[in-house]
């Protein structure tokens, strides 16, 4: 399992926390050594301002030398998780949708409606049918994850034929929701309030929302982290947005629950 | 005696032709110290070193006064940054980096950049100490948003501190703000950093003892024309007609390269424990090379040896005296062992591949440290600088003349009279003026500003702005420890007494961080004050400087960093307020048991802790024009109290809740603590202070020292007035949370009193947010 | 009675962005030995605007004097070699840094790139037309603008 670092990345450590904690074996790569990647068969592209987002976030990250092996290994059926800044390489790395050539964005996640960096605590639902998203093996029907949406780019955008297809073939894996699951309207006026794009294949996953970002109890800022008050261990467990990694793990051992 | 006064006429002829801010008496000084007319580069140096900023000239004597010591202390005032114990973990013990720095004149010619550097240098302060950045919180004071230049700041600010921070990847965990005529044409931009460091890797800014030999080694970017000049600058007054020119004395960020340098540094770091070296770090900031690489050997009493034409430059044919003096941002110097060099440069120029990722920037060896105590730089083989250390880096040292601000005094008569007007004024209805005071401008919600700050990256946040007084992160992966970091400092208090105004400035910071259940360790400070040469101003900075010693004195807490700023004046005459801003770092033995400041569930007791009953300078006071003279007066025994029942009643789990009572005073809290953003929607009836009148509507919202808690249930309160009693301070019952979405005003505790007023809280709430979220826009 | 006025901010020190678009074009095989890049400002102005060039120049987010240049152009659209990408849903803006200016009823933002071969000389346009498919403009969310 390896954490790709970027030039500008800035999430590698607490998203190789989230591993470690689901029981993966994760490692990070920087830059100056994609020979490196050929040992691994998963890869999460962590958030951040990958060559600070030159010409547009992601696009120079995916053509950079670093991302050709994920590329090829996501065409293999691997599994590979990009989360924010990771989410918008896979997007300009036409690898989700991935209704297009490669390196040929169908999609894309654009400047927010605001034109500004907006850091919102938000939820996130599935909005596929389990089967549909391997990548997440055992994920619950409807399951809601919260998460931190953090970024200047996070607005799906696309033509409306493309949108269309988005939703009809179940591109669109995650929509923004309240803590119930009650739909919302994206913080960040993204198409189809849509927060996470699947490939075809359901084994690259965009996500746009940070779940590493609120993935222990304490960085919970509601009711549940109240429960665990007094009590250290449960304080300091691993919950809530950490379930997007339990799942991914799952998925790595073949489906086969921890 | 003809020679010598040639020697200082030409001196100053050649300082006033370069545009050195060095006074005559300086240059001579340096001229008969040399005995010699100094080089360019010389004068330069000098100038950069003698500068305010860089030497606290005016302050230092008067700095003297705060107490620095204590058990908490890891590494005291006098390096980039000081270090206050965190706690214990597998053996090791914690420590945190705390800096604190303005960035007043640059914010105001160049806002968007002059911010956005604000929290790069400050950033390389806590790197250089060898630690791992965790956290930054801006305290920020801008000007009337009803003028047109001051919007621009306020924006432009704002948007450079999340630009530069946000890619860093640093969280931005708090903050304050507040709007003030004074700041109209001088902004304060401050910025507190925090690190994370063990005690035994925490590096030092100096050459080690027995270095002579070793390589001096620069990192970052390529040297440029920006920010020559930038040490003086900061210590002069702002002319509007000047403010093109002064933008090259703004250095240009680059936050990308330094989220890879501070990566790469952090490789280093891994690698010198690996290899037991001790080594010398220290960031470039004022004064540039020369300056940095000069304290560097001075701190450890060696010398210098630099050639200026190994440094990397931007641009060809760079004087001497500009690579040597010129503040080019995202560099940083080290002082290693020749047999460690070539690991060093492989980690920034290879494995972090620098050079790729802007033009020219690299690490490079450019010099060595003598035994010498001397600087010497040379350019091209010629010696453009040869100076003692001591006398370079010594600085000098004013006794301003300077009268103390008489210190605001209220009166019983005063305060009744005071009291009455506040019970007579118009709207008369209690919630007709707490919608004012909440959408008062320091008051109102900041949520429009904080989130377009990243206060999450990292993944530590336990709680960021928004749900308490205090940010808290939990920064060591698998440890219980939390660490919280409080502000305090509110020009309104400043513009009236300076000294109390400080004094409340400490019990805020120190009460932000108690609120969320922490133990204050240590303090810092950046002090902003105007023109230090005119003695009013001068003495408002040394009676804030001592209301910082008594407030901090009298709690027992040390001040480990700080930061002056004097100058704030512009060319029309006007002052900053005096602007003491003090930062308090809370420690947090167990996470588990830290808490917000908002409401956690129906059925709960309001209580107040040492309510003040001085309307002076409140919000309140603003907006009904009460002509309230005083501040609140500080019973430190009382307040010292008032915290140990806060951090007992927390451990033992008889609260849920604890905000400080700040802007908008008891009521304005209470509010406040019912906004909770976590989902829930609670209500609160409160009760009109069982006939004592001590919560009349007027007094509601007077400001102070002191507390609103939730406490959970009637057993819990039972035992939180038996530990309030055993402390000797009285608690008010203010009201109840209900499950109501209403705040509801009765007559006393009674259900069957007539209830008098009611209002929602989503009105409430709507007041609240609605001014900046205008501004600013929705997020 | 509205114009439009153009304004291109060049760097003058030295363009990572544009440093790093060719490194990135290069590696997709097109031929060319430099990148210039500008952002460009579009500002619909009416009769009331004043000297809106001294105005823009002294706002930072547009231009920066530590590090921008500031020129007016004669024309609202590229010059001859020259691409401009720009949102394709876009909403004109009418404050920069929350400030109106004074006769500016909208503002709009474009960023022109020109590719530059060994000789100088603009590359062929078949191949600019290639650099922007392929890395310069993503379809999905922006349109290309050429003279």
């Amino acid at each position: 399992m390896a954490v790709l670092v970027f030039p500008g990345t800035n999430s590698e450590d607490e998203t190789l926390r989230a591993v470690r904690a689901v029981g993966l074996d994760g490692a990070l790569v920087h830059w100056s050594s994609p020979e490196v990647l050929a040992q691994f068969d998963a890869f999460i592209l962590p958030g951040g301002f990958a060559y600070e987002d030159r010409v547009r976030s992601g696009a120079v990250a995916a053509h950079d030398a670093l991302i050709d092996p994920v590329i090829e290994a996501a065409q293999a059926g691997k599994f590979v998780l990009g989360i924010c800044n990771g989410a918008q390489i896979l997007a300009e790395a036409g690898l989700v949708p991935g209704t297009g050539p490669l390196r040929h964005p169908t999609a894309a996640f654009a400047p927010n409606a605001s034109g500004r960096f907006q850091s919102v605590h938000v939820h996130v639902k599935l909005a596929v049918a389990p089967e549909r998203i391997p990548i997440l093996a055992g994920i619950a029907p409807g399951a809601v994850i919260p998460a931190w949406a953090s970024h200047g780019d996070g607005r799906l955008a696309a033509p409306t034929d493309e949108l269309e297809r988005i939703e009809r073939d179940g591109h669109c894996a995650f929509v923004y929701c309240d803590r119930d699951g009650n739909p919302v309207p994206a913080p960040n006026g993204a198409a189809l309030d849509c927060a996470a794009l699947v490939n075809r294949a359901g084994n690259v996953l965009a996500i746009m929302p940070h779940p590493e970002r609120d993935a222990w109890t304490f960085n919970h800022n509601d009711a549940s982290r109240d429960a665990a008050r007094g009590d250290t261990q449960a304080m300091l467990a691993p919950s809530g947005g950490i379930r997007l990694f339990e799942h991914f793990a799952r998925a790595l051992r073949g489906g086969v629950p921890a | 005696m003809h020679r010598t006064a040639t020697l200082v006429d030409d001196t100053v002829a050649l300082g006033r032709r370069l545009g050195v801010a060095l006074s005559a008496e300086e240059m001579q000084r340096i001229a008969e110290h040399l005995g010699r007319v100094p080089t360019a580069t010389e004068l330069f140096a000098f100038d950069a070193q003698w500068s305010e900023h860089c030497s606290y000239k005016s302050s230092r004597e008067h700095l003297k006064k705060l107490p620095t010591e204590g058990p908490t202390v890891l590494l005291g005032v006098g390096e980039d940054a000081g270090i206050v114990r965190l706690g214990e973990w597998n053996g090791e013990t914690y420590g945190i980096v705390v800096a604190h720095e303005s960035h007043n004149h640059p914010s105001q010619v160049v806002p968007f950049e002059g911010a956005a550097t604000g929290i790069g240098g400050i950033v390389r302060d806590v790197l250089c100490m060898g630690a791992e950045v965790i956290g930054v919180a801006d305290p920020l004071r801008f000007g009337r948003l009803e003028n047109e230049h001051c919007r621009y700041v306020a924006q432009s600010v704002v948007d450079g501190i999340a630009a530069y921070g946000n890619a860093i990847g640093v969280p931005n965990v708090g903050g304050d703000v507040f709007f003030d005529e004074s700041f109209d044409e001088n902004v304060l931009v401050n910025v507190v950093a925090l690190g994370l460091v063990k005690a035994q890797d925490i590096i030092h800014s100096r050459a080690p003892q027995g270095s002579a030999g070793w390589d001096i080694v620069l990192v970052g970017k390529a040297t440029d024309r920006s920010g020559f000049g930038g040490a003086s600058f900061s210590s002069l007054t702002l002319n509007e007609d000047d403010a093109d020119q002064n933008k090259g004395a703004v250095q240009v960020p680059d936050p990308f390269l330094k989220n890879v340098i501070m990566r790469a540094s952090y490789a280093v770091f891994a690698e010198l424990r690996a290899n037991g070296i001790t080594a010398g770090f220290k960031d470039l900031g004022a004064g540039g090379l020369a300056g940095c690489s000069a304290e560097l050997c001075a701190a450890g009493g060696m010398g210098a040896e630099v050639e200026l034409e190994r440094v990397s430059t931007a641009q060809r044919d760079l004087p001497p005296e500009v690579i040597a003096i010129g503040e080019t941002q995202e560099r940083l110097c080290w002082i290693v062992p020749p047999s460690f060099t070539p690991t060093l440069l492989s980690i920034y120029n290879d494995m972090y591949s620098l050079p790729r990722i802007a033009r020219g920037a690299c690490a490079a060896v450019i010099g060595k440290v003598t035994g010498s105590g001397r600087y010497v730089a040379r350019h091209h083989g010629e010696t453009v600088m040869d100076v003692d250390l001591e006398f370079l880096t010594g600085g000098i040292r004013y006794e301003r003349p300077y009268v103390l601000p008489a210190p605001a005094e209220e009166s019983d008569a005063d305060r009744e009279r005071v009291s009455a007007a506040a019970l007579a004024w118009n709207p008369t209805s209690l919630f007709e003026r707490l919608k004012l005071v909440l959408s008062h401008r320091d008051v109102c919600s900041r949520a429009s500003i904080y989130r377009r700050y990243d206060g999450v990256v990292r993944g530590c946040t336990a709680i960021p702005p928004g749900f308490a007084d205090a940010g808290v992160l939990v920064p060591v992966p698998g440890a219980p420890l939390g660490v919280a970091v409080g502000l305090g400092g509110n020009p309104r208090y400043g513009k009236i007494d300076p000294g109390r105004a400080a004094e409340l400035a400490v019990v805020e910071a120190i009460a932000s961080v108690i609120a969320v259940g922490a133990t204050p360790v240590g303090l810092t400070d950046c002090l902003n004050f105007g023109d230090p040469t005119i003695p009013d101003q001068m003495g408002a900075f040394v009676a804030a400087v001592e209301g910082l010693a008594t407030s901090a004195g009298a709690l027992g807490v040390p001040f480990v960093s700080g930061n002056v700023s004097l100058y704030n004046r512009s060319s029309s005459g006007n002052h900053v307020a005096p602007s003491p801003i003090v930062g308090c770092v809370g420690a947090i033995a167990d996470i588990s048991r830290t808490t917000t400041g908002t409401f956690k569930r129906a059925g709960s007791w309001i209580v107040a802790l040492t309510t003040t009953d001085s309307f002076g300078a409140s919000v309140f006071a603003e907006i009904a024009k009460l002509d309230a003279r005083g501040l609140p007066g500080i019973d430190y025994e009382t307040f010292k109290e008032s915290c140990a029942i806060v951090q007992e009643a927390l451990a033992g789990d008889l609260v849920l809740a604890v905000r400080d009572i700040s802007d908008g005073g008891v009521l304005g809290a209470v509010a406040e603590m019912a906004f909770g953003d976590d989902g829930r929607t609670i209500g609160v009836e409160l009760f009109d202070g069982f006939g004592t009148g001590k919560f009349e509507s007027g007094r509601l919202f007077a400001e102070g020292a002191g507390f609103v808690l939730e406490v959970g249930g009637h057993a819990e309160m039972d035992a939180f007035f038996l530990l309030c009693e055993e402390h000797g301070v009285y608690p008010d019952q203010i009201g109840m949370t209900t499950n109501g979405e209403r705040l509801v005003y009765r007559h006393n505790e009674s259900q069957n009193c007539d209830e008098i007023e009611s209002i929602s809280i989503a009105e409430l709430r709507e007041a609240w947010e609605a001014p900046l979220r205008d501004f600013y826009g929705r997020q | 009675m509205s114009a439009t006025r153009t304004f291109a901010v060049t760097l003058t020190i030295p363009d990572n962005e544009a440093f790093t678009a060719f490194e990135t074009l290069s590696r997709l095989g097109i031929a060319l030995a430099r990148v210039g890049r500008a952002d460009i400002w579009l500002f619909d102005v009416d009769a009331s605007a004043g000297d809106l060039a001294a105005t823009i120049a002294s706002i930072e987010t547009i231009h920066n004097p530590n590090k921008h240049r500031l020129t007016e152009r004669s024309s609202d659209r590229p010059a001859p070699g020259e691409v401009w990408v720009a949102p394709r849903d876009e909403a004109p803006a009418t404050l920069v840094a929350g400030r109106a200016i004074a006769g500016v009823r909208t503002i709009r933002r474009r960023t022109a790139w020109r590719l530059v071969d060994d000789q100088g000389a603009d590359v062929p346009s078949a191949e600019l037309v290639r650099a922007v498919e392929s890395f310069l403009c993503n379809r999905a969310f922006q349109v290309a603008i050429t003279a």
